[in-house]
């Protein structure tokens, strides 16, 4: 796994956020999308490269308590963010990865 | 003007006239279709097959041009379009099902104006449910049982949404029934079954005007399963819109931007386990009525 320090979204990636608070990416170099529910987006809201990882786990974890394993969930969710080639890596260039997606092009978070 | 000049008008007029004769103009999503060449009694069938998009725009220009020619190799007919051949066929019944699904095809693929889905709406009391469901999973047997619960259809197989309003305009071709179908229709006269063609029927009245959906239903088939139904996400049913769309001369991003607002203003978005007919039917009404 390529380190991350700070994540920080890919800006070619469209954000489509609903009113329900669930939200859908779409990759356009890749033709991709990807679903969020209302926890994954506030983490992706976090992905702006002002954070690191774990300053993004005490923050999200802060805002839903009732979540007892927040902090473990914000990790795992960025890791999966940076498999599916959303987030920049650090050191890298803003190009999408060449993680496999799924059959249909949209996997569920 | 000379008697000469009468007699040239004269032989275009004729000229014009055998080759309208010919020839079948329509408007499809907007998209001026021709298509030239038909014999008379192939041209009546397909006429009657593609009725509600005939218009008459003989002095504009179409942009999609398909021809129809015989072709003595397979004794029967040779389709092209923009001069490259398509199809040929000995069949006359192939020739009109091919014609159904190509001209509609090409003008949907040079319309801007619409984003295409695969997938059928219908409207009751001013409120719109949009189908969503991949080939056999039953979205053409829902459409008619709801039909005949009082709820009028705009489209079957391909759903036109306006890119700036998101309405759902009336798009009235041919549903697809097969037997099995067929014989769950409480009220056959409700279909009328043009051309002569097996297979192909047309529902005597649809939806007048267009509206936004407010009810998204993205459906699965189970034939071993009781009907079920459970929420899904405004993301999820914006996903599902996605893979449910059909390419034509708009860029993906602005599909992907009109799927995200039709699936944002919708009010209910579920998924449907297509089971029992009857129980699927009470589910697609309770969620509109929500």
């Amino acid at each position: 796994m390529i380190p991350i320090v700070r994540p920080t979204a890919r800006v070619e990636i469209e954000t489509h956020v609903f009113p329900d608070a669930s939200c859908l990416l779409f990759d356009p170099l890749t033709q991709d999308g990807h679903v969020l529910d209302s926890f994954g987006a506030l983490v992706w809201d976090y992905c702006d490269g002002q954070l690191t990882i774990e300053e993004i786990a005490t923050e999200v974890g802060a805002l839903v308590p009732q979540y007892t394993d927040a902090k473990e969930q914000v990790r795992a969710i960025i890791e999966e963010y940076s498999q599916r080639g959303l987030l920049i890596l650090a050191g890298t260039s803003p190009q999408a990865s060449e993680t496999a997606s799924d059959k249909d092009g949209f996997g569920d978070r | 003007m000379t008697l000469s000049d009468h007699s040239k008008l004269s032989t275009v007029a004729l000229r014009a006239d055998k080759t309208r004769a010919s020839t079948l103009d329509m408007t499809i999503a907007g998209v001026r279709v021709r298509i030239g060449g038909l014999d008379e009694a192939p041209r009546v069938r397909v006429h009657d097959l593609l009725l509600p998009f005939v218009s008459d725009y003989a002095l504009g220009t179409p942009q999609v041009r398909i021809r129809v020619a015989p072709h003595q190799q397979v004794r029967g007919w040779r389709v092209t379009c923009s001069g490259h051949e398509v199809m040929s066929t000995p069949d006359a019944d192939h020739l009109l099902t091919y014609l159904d699904w190509f001209a509609v095809a090409q003008a949907l693929e040079a319309s801007t104006r619409v984003a295409v889905f695969h997938g059928a709406a219908l409207v009751r009391d001013g409120a719109a449910v949009l189908l969503l469901a991949a080939s056999g999973a039953g979205k053409t047997t829902l459409t008619l049982g709801l039909m005949e619960r009082g709820w009028e259809p705009l489209a079957d197989d391909i759903v036109l949404v306006d890119r700036e309003t998101l309405a759902i305009s009336p798009f009235p071709r041919c549903f697809h029934v097969d037997d099995t179908t067929q014989a769950l229709l409480a009220d056959p006269a409700r279909l009328e079954w043009p051309a002569q063609l097996t297979g192909y029927a047309r529902p005597r009245c649809w939806a007048e005007g267009a509206c936004p959906a407010q009810t998204i239903v993205v459906i699965e088939r189970c034939t071993t399963c009781p009907s079920m139904r459970w929420p899904i996400l405004q993301a999820q049913a914006a996903g599902a819109l996605i893979t449910a769309s059909i390419r034509n001369a708009l860029p993906k991003s602005e599909v992907v931007d009109i799927a995200a607002r039709l699936a944002a203003n919708a009010t209910t978005c579920i998924r449907l386990r297509n089971g029992q007919l009857d129980g699927a039917l009470n589910l697609i009404e309770s969620a509109a009525a929500q």
